[in-house]
């Protein structure tokens, strides 16, 4: 069985045309966002990591290492397993600040270019190896397909190579590249077609492996007894499992592969860059060590299939020999996509993520573009060389080094070179002290070891053996191993020397802080020099161009969800965070960071001091919430608790930083003021809405802690507050700000009021009495002298004239009579016995009252009141009651309508209805009429104190009132019904 | 950092066991997919492990957005 050149080269090209049309229908929209953002999808993706060493380069490493190659699937599968330890830290970070690979993460957290140069530069060096390796694959899976036949007339050599066709397969993957991978230029837009294709071909070659494991059990031994069989037959094969692998191999191997989910850039960049949300990560936590495991699984039977199909086809490619020697072209061609799919997989991420570390951290840093031109563009364009030339040398260096060395020890030679970037990440996440100078310092050493151990013999005829006999004499072969631990342990001690003696900058230390993975970021809050986005883009303009710093102040409000016009202090700081975090992801954390601290600096404060960001700290620590536990949920909790109790004091809180930046807006001032709690947040106070901006500034300015009855119009209604302020220190002695408690004291100030009102008729009610009493004596003298009349004359004109003047002395006393006892029947009287009192008396007295007012409208009032019926009252009191009820009726009753008093008696008990035939009272109203101050008249015509005043009398004398309205179904009207207690006569 | 408690007890099994699972894993001969078996051993708790962690902290998640709601 052989293949044609021909055939492989259209069987490959209709693959990468497969592959071109998933990613572009993925990217069009076509194929559901909800299928790419699944988790799984991402799960799949990942498995780039499998690259062509997966398929071939895995099965020759099992062969040298026996049990040992699982190192290379558990390495990392033990990443994701234990993702709180690594990958959760560095994906948070990631995340917040749009880093894409970890040159980003360690720029940001080191402060210097030089890290992120530096990290660049090695990972240059480090995968020109692994992208020999993809090409290497190919091109001898070809050659293998092409030249070796299953009789083995022809041997394999690697002294031929379709080099033409791996220039075209370079080609084919530069355009994929910058078709679907370098579309976006910023971090935080996923490559939906890239990350469609990768999960395709990872599906793609587990099903060429599960097939090939399939095929080398089933169809080479029979099946897993014939194995067995195969196996005890054949002891020295399975001794070779336990016996190649040493332990400190084994360990450097599982370290190699457990930092490689974050030092290796293609790895960095599906993790972090492509990871739609955290619950795909942990979803990631057991998917990828299960798709790893699968690809695993058929590893050890193709291995012994190939020995036992004794082919001349070296171990490495015993994958694609089942194929060859089964002489099963669907099988062959299966592998033989299997690992295009797998190569060029690695190949376009692994390109993708150092294009954009070469562009971020070796172009930016020396020269940026005028701000005249279009700079996405030209990034963009940029970016397109690097990835073009980035193969190319991929491409070179395979060509330069021409099969010189197997595919383990290239693939071993880019993996321990990013091993030295290890030390770095796990001091930027769990240790604060260290720094640049140490990071540099170390990465440079380890580095330089590895260069000259592991790269120096793959590409010049340096001697192997002299290396060797530096490391005490190993031999060549296992040379990785003493090159891991040496370069590592050297990289590590310089690390830490460096760091604990050289000092470490002010901004390093923010960084260090907000990497580690225990402490909360801890923003301070400062004012900055730019008051709104407007003045943002004009400042960032001078640097981006106006186009560019419109753009990303626009895309920056859009993320944060703020308006155009935003002016709080506290929301600008916040848009500041994230246009630096947007321009981190398209020029790299240290432009960035420059940047924006050039161009849109914090105002200089007059004090030199500023507190911390009170209300961010909140956000962040309701962000982290899921991940407290013990006493940190219980502190937590308080602080809500307590928290919650301020926003619910029903008297009106505001909290102010020193800078008078408003930090707390309880519910209570919010609803006074009308101003809500997220507008006013974050906000100087001197910006709120009149009168309150003015009102509260010039308080706090005011010497004295409290400001007594302010009054305050608004809503057409009239309000009155006390306002009072404190000091708040966090320590003794220090002030952080101000707290200003507003207190509503509007129902006070209308009790007040009507108190001094009723005050007021009190004293005219006692002066009327005097007048009424000086009255009566000059009338009960006319009264006399009238009645004496009558003796003195016969005229009956005269005694016509005394009989006239007696009725009316009668009448006035009469009224006076009823003045003295309205006067009277004041809150002294409230104690006064109950005893019987006549109903209709007392209602004929109350009308007689009303009627000496004339100015009030005319109403016909009615007396139908049972003459025999006493209640158990006190007659002042209950006049007091009636004249209440009748003066209501009257007003609310149409001119010359009837009032009707009428009475009943029912279980021992009097039922007095005042009936009118007036507007009626609504049902909501009905619940509120006896409530004090509820009134509906016009403002100045009622007190709102009647019907509550009435109700409190009736009450008094162990009655009850109610209400009816309408009172006819037919008139309207309303009833009040009195219940009294029944007096029996006799 | 929040390290789930079986996820630590997961690094203390292997810690603790690594040299015991070392030479079952040598000492099984023909038995070459016993490391398989540990592996999916180790999935299946990862799996479960999170799970239980989903499920609690959907729970709270409930019980905060009926105590908002009250």
């Amino acid at each position: 069985m052989s293949f044609e050149l021909s055939q492989l080269f259209l069987i490959g090209l209709g693959y990468l045309l497969l592959l071109f049309g998933i990613a572009h229908i993925a990217d069009r929209g076509l194929i559901p966002e909800q299928l790419i953002r699944h988790p799984l999808t991402y799960v799949l993706s990942l498995g780039v990591f499998a690259s062509a060493w997966a398929v071939y380069g895995v099965v020759g490493l099992a062969h040298e290492y026996g049990y040992g190659f699982l190192s290379y699937y558990l390495g990392v599968a033990g990443t994701f397993i234990f993702a709180p330890l690594l990958l959760l830290p560095i994906l948070r970070i990631a995340r917040t600040y749009l880093h894409s690979s970890l040159a980003d993460v360690l720029t940001f957290r080191y402060r210097t270019q030089w890290a992120g140069s530096l990290i660049t530069l090695c990972t240059v060096l480090a995968v020109w190896p692994l992208l020999a390796l993809q090409i290497q694959a190919v091109t001898d899976s070809l050659h293998i397909l092409t030249t070796i036949s299953s009789n083995g007339e022809e041997l394999f050599t690697q002294e031929t190579r379709h080099n033409m066709l791996a220039f075209v397969f370079c080609l084919a993957i530069c355009l994929f590249a910058i078709s679907f991978g370098s579309r976006h230029l910023t971090a935080h837009e996923r490559h939906n077609g890239l990350v469609a294709a990768i999960a395709f071909e990872s599906v793609i070659k587990l099903i060429a492996m599960l097939v090939v494991g399939v095929a080398a059990v089933y169809q080479v031994f029979g099946g897993f007894e014939g194995m067995d069989r195969w196996l005890t037959a054949n002891p020295q094969i399975v001794s070779l499992l336990n016996f190649p692998m040493r332990e400190d191999s084994s360990r450097a191997l599982l370290l190699i592969f457990f930092s490689a989910a974050v030092v290796m850039p293609h790895l960095f960049h599906m993790i972090f860059a492509e990871n739609p949300n955290v619950k795909a990560m942990q979803i990631a936590s057991w998917g990828v060590p299960l798709f790893l495991m699968l690809m695993s699984l058929p590893v050890l039977p193709i291995l012994w299939a190939g020995f036992k199909l004794e082919t001349v086809i070296p171990p490495e490619y015993f994958t694609l020999a089942i194929g060859v020697e089964l002489e099963s072209s669907a099988l062959a061609i299966l592998v033989y996509i299997g690992g295009l799919s797998a190569a060029s997989g690695a190949m376009i991420v692994t390109t993708l993520a150092l294009a954009s570390m070469c562009l971020k951290h070796l172009i930016l840093p020396v020269y940026r573009p005028s701000t005249d031109r279009d700079i996405y563009r030209w990034l963009l364009w940029i970016r397109r060389i690097l990835i073009v030339l980035i193969i190319l040398t991929g491409y070179g260096f395979y060509r330069f080094i021409a099969g010189r060395e197997a595919l383990s020890s290239l693939g071993l030679a880019a993996f321990i070179a990013t091993l030295q970037f290890f030390p770095g990440v796990l001091a930027a996440l769990y240790w604060q002290g260290a720094n640049r100078n140490g990071f540099i310092a170390g990465l440079i050493t380890g580095f330089v070891i590895w260069f000259v151990t592991l790269l120096l013999p793959i590409i010049t005829t340096f001697d192997p053996a002299f290396i060797g006999k530096l490391y005490f004499n190993l031999v060549y072969d296992d040379l990785w191993t003493a090159a891991t631990i040496v370069s590592l342990g050297m990289n590590m001690l310089v690390f830490v020397v460096v760091s604990l003696l050289t000092s470490t900058s002010e901004a390093e230390k923010n960084a260090a802080e907000v990497c580690a993975t225990d402490d909360l970021n801890r923003p301070m809050r400062r004012l900055l020099s730019v008051q709104n986005p407007e003045q943002m883009k004009d400042q960032l303009a001078t640097a981006l161009g106006a186009r560019t710093a419109q753009r990303e102040v626009d895309r920056a409000l859009h993320d944060m969800q703020m308006p155009d016009d935003e002016s709080r202090p506290f929301a600008l700081r916040r848009l500041r965070y994230r246009v630096e975090a947007n321009l981190s992801g398209l020029l790299g954390p240290s432009v960035a960071h420059d940047m924006v601290n050039q161009l849109l600096p914090y105002a200089t404060s007059s004090n030199g001091s500023s507190g911390e960001d009170i209300n961010l700290i909140e956000v962040q620590l309701e962000n982290y919430k899921t991940h407290l536990t013990g006493l940190a949920v219980d502190l937590d909790n308080l602080r809500r608790y307590h928290r919650q109790t301020l926003q619910n004091l029903p008297v009106g809180v505001c909290s102010l930083g020193e800078d008078g930046e408003i930090l707390m807006w309880n519910n209570a001032i919010a609803e006074f003021t009308g101003i809500s709690t997220f507008d006013v947040i974050g906000s100087n106070l001197r910006s709120l809405p009149k009168p309150w901006g003015d009102l509260l500034s010039d308080f706090l300015q005011m010497p004295q802690p409290h400001l007594y009855k302010q009054h305050y119009e608004g809503a057409g209604s009239s309000y009155w507050f006390n306002l009072h302020k404190t000091l708040v220190g966090a320590e003794e002695g220090a002030t952080d700000g101000r707290v200003i408690v507003l207190e509503n004291t509007t129902d006070v100030q209308m009790l007040e009021d009507e108190l001094m009102h009723s005050e007021r008729l009190a004293s005219i009610g006692r002066l009327a009495a005097g007048v009424a009493h000086e009255i009566g004596n000059p009338v009960t003298g006319i009264a006399c002298l009238a009645q004496n009349l009558r003796y003195d004359t016969d005229n009956p004109e005269s005694l016509e004239t005394g009989r006239e003047i007696l009725v009316q002395t009668d009448r006035v006393s009469k009224i006076v009579q009823t003045l003295v006892n309205f006067a009277h029947s004041g809150g002294e009287n409230a104690n006064n016995e109950l005893g019987p009192v006549h109903i209709k008396s007392c209602v004929e007295e109350a009308i007689h009252l009303l009627h000496l007012n004339k100015a009030a409208r005319q109403v016909r009032f009615e007396n139908h009141c049972d003459d025999e019926l006493y209640a158990i009252a006190d007659s002042q009191r209950l006049l007091q009651v009636f004249v209440n009820l009748l003066s209501n009726a009257r007003d609310a009753s149409p001119e010359q309508s009837a009032v009707i008093v009428d009475t009943e008696l029912r279980n021992q008990k009097v039922y007095i209805n005042v009936t009118d035939r007036g507007s009626g009272i609504s049902k909501e109203h009905q619940e509120q009429i006896f409530d004090p101050f509820f009134t509906t008249k016009e403002a100045g015509e009622g007190t709102g104190l009647g019907l509550s005043l009435v109700y409190s009398i009736v009450d008094d004398l162990n009655g009850s009132i109610s209400v009816e309205s309408p009172a006819d179904p037919e008139h309207g009207g309303t009833r009040f019904t009195l219940r009294l207690y029944h007096h029996q006569q006799g | 950092m929040h390290i789930s408690p079986s996820l630590l007890l997961l690094l203390l099994v292997i810690f603790v066991f690594s040299p015991s699972i070392q030479e079952w894993v040598t000492q099984g001969g023909t038995a070459w997919y016993r490391p398989y078996q540990l592996w999916l051993i180790t999935i299946v708790f990862v799996w479960w492990s999170i799970r239980r962690y989903e499920r609690r902290q959907n729970a709270i998640n409930e019980k905060e957005k009926s105590s908002n709601e009250l």
